[in-house]
């Protein structure tokens, strides 16, 4: 997978495949956040980092879900994702946990509570 | 929470571009450039919105100087809050990665900041500061962003501007001169 990479070079090695939260963390956009369609990507502000981000498709698909549907945890944006994708929750979790932890780097998204 | 929404039937949508049956991992690739073309192009910007009228905003003399940001800490007591720097977060600033010599604000130190005039307050303490002798007041790392300056020889910092963290109003610096600003690594 892509990390994290600023001038050529990656500043973050890949996480662990594992969910990012396995308790029931709520994740929002972080204040101050933008996504636009760019050719065939994205390009998002990271509210949080002040940064300006190309995406793919599956990382704007995130942020959109949140977009949507407010606030959710990690579980509920995967299940929203299966039903996008025609996956089961579960055989999308581990890709999506994948780069969950570059979207909170990249101050795209933030845990807004616990036990939600 | 404050995302983009364009209207409904121009917005392109990501979960119905995924293809069906597959999902791959999230992809996030930063794109800033810390080119001296987009250094240049940042320098110009901040140049263009620091205008004659707003002097307290020391304009950039040299393009090789850097910006950074880093939020004011909030000190509240009985509904009210003054708004302060902590040397500990200039400390962490990077120039290129490389840490940079800082001799606004060091390690332990705290300055206050009046977002109203944008001026820096009193002078540096040297310990955590307090609402008064009797009341300690809550501290809380929520304020609005202040641009730091990274001289070009890397030996100082200086404040340029504060905005507000959410709409970016009342500053020098535009929201959209600051997504092409480089940011601390901490």
């Amino acid at each position: 997978m892509l990390g994290v990479v600023r001038d050529g070079r990656t500043l973050s090695a890949a996480g662990p495949a594992h969910p990012p939260d396995v308790d029931q963390t709520r994740w929002a956009w972080a204040a101050g956040s933008r996504l636009q369609a760019l050719g065939e990507g994205w390009v998002a502000y990271g509210g949080a980092s002040g940064e300006t981000l190309y995406l793919n498709d599956e990382s704007a698909a995130i942020l959109e879900v949140l977009r949507d549907e407010g606030a959710a945890s990690f579980d509920a944006v995967c299940r929203a994702l299966a039903a996008d994708s025609g996956l089961a929750p579960e055989e999308l979790a581990p890709a999506a946990a994948e780069g969950w932890s570059l979207l909170v780097e990249a101050g795209l998204i933030r845990a807004v509570d616990a036990g939600g | 929470m404050e995302p983009s929404n364009p209207a409904p039937e121009a917005q392109r949508s990501a979960r119905r571009r995924l293809v069906r049956g597959a999902f791959a991992a999230p992809a996030v690739l930063a794109l800033y450039s810390g080119s001296a073309a987009a250094m240049a192009s940042n320098l110009r910007c901040v140049n263009n919105q620091v205008d004659a009228g707003r002097k307290v905003f020391p304009a950039p003399v040299a393009t090789p100087d850097r910006f950074v940001r880093v939020r004011l800490w909030s000190l509240r007591h009985n509904g009210k809050v003054r708004w302060f720097l902590r040397g500990n977060d200039f400390d962490a600033l990077t120039l290129d990665r490389t840490s940079v010599y800082n001799d606004f604000l060091g390690l332990g130190e705290w300055r206050e900041f009046d977002p109203a005039t944008q001026r820096l307050v009193d002078a540096k303490l040297g310990t955590q500061p307090r609402w008064s002798s009797t009341h300690a007041g809550t501290l809380a790392h929520d304020g609005a962003w202040v641009a730091v300056r990274i001289d070009a020889s890397s030996q100082g910092a200086g404040i340029v501007g504060v905005v507000d963290n959410t709409n970016f109003t009342g500053s020098a610096v535009s929201g959209l001169c600051w997504a092409s600003f480089v940011t601390a690594a901490r």
